[in-house]
């Protein structure tokens, strides 16, 4: 079992050292990188929640002219 | 500054470059920000084709659109709202992937699912409308295919396109 915060290091991990061969400063930085992005995360995830509710409450708009536009002209009345 | 005391200063700015631009652009981090960007556009499609509908089923009212092409467009409309569903599953999905290849997964997934939605709606366009209707619907698809052009140039760049 890997939790997030070991994925996102290993992520992080993998992109600096694609950049910057010496282990060593890798390790401060991804330290670094890692406390700075777990101070992020939960505004992002929040606003993530948030977009998503938008686009739920926009699908169920959608779905509603639909329907309404089927009960004025049902496709069982055309030939 | 001696050769290797300007070396090692080098690569110390070069570390707190890549950790400040990680943390001030979380993106530049590969996948760790949430993708809100798609759910932003995904909505603006979805109210887009939401417009759309409501102005073909206007101009049925006013009996500037046949019904039988009203049908046509609106079953088009419908495939929109159908493929939005699983479209925002993938979108909870890659929100709350935690490893990276599910994370590609979802995104791909994503990327599937708008393509079938910008089919639906380029099928609008092949429905001939009469005179009366063609500006006011043409206005309305336009403005959804901008919407999906949006969503689809996003996720390119998200999976690594231009």
């Amino acid at each position: 079992m890997v939790t997030k915060a070991e994925q996102t290091l290993t992520d992080v991990n993998a992109i600096l050292a694609q950049f910057i061969p010496l282990v060593g400063l890798v390790g401060i930085g991804v330290r670094a990188t890692i406390a700075l992005l777990k101070e992020n995360n939960p505004e992002l995830a929040r606003e993530f929640e948030v977009e998503i509710a938008k686009y739920d409450a926009q699908r169920a708009a959608l779905g509603a002219a639909i329907d309404d536009f089927y009960e004025k002209y049902p496709i069982e009345l055309v030939e | 500054m001696k050769p290797i005391l300007r070396k090692t200063y080098t690569v110390c700015v070069l570390l707190l470059a890549i950790v400040i631009s990680t943390a001030a652009f979380p993106s530049c981090a590969g996948n760790n920000k949430p993708d809100t960007t798609v759910a932003v556009y995904g909505t603006n499609v979805l109210g887009a084709a939401t417009e759309l509908q409501k102005g073909v089923t206007a101009a049925t009212d006013a009996g500037i659109l046949p019904v039988a092409k009203a049908q046509t467009i609106t079953a088009h409309v419908k495939i929109v709202y159908d493929k939005s569903g699983p479209l925002g599953d993938a979108l909870r999905a890659y929100h709350a992937a935690t490893a990276l290849d599910v994370r590609n997964l979802k995104a791909s997934e994503i990327q599937g699912w708008i393509a079938d939605i910008n089919g639906a709606i380029a099928n609008i366009l092949n429905v001939s409308l009469p005179e009366g209707a063609v500006a006011q619907i043409s206005s309305l698809v336009g403005k959804v295919l901008a919407a999906i052009s949006a969503v689809q140039a996003e996720v390119a760049k998200g999976l690594g396109g231009s």
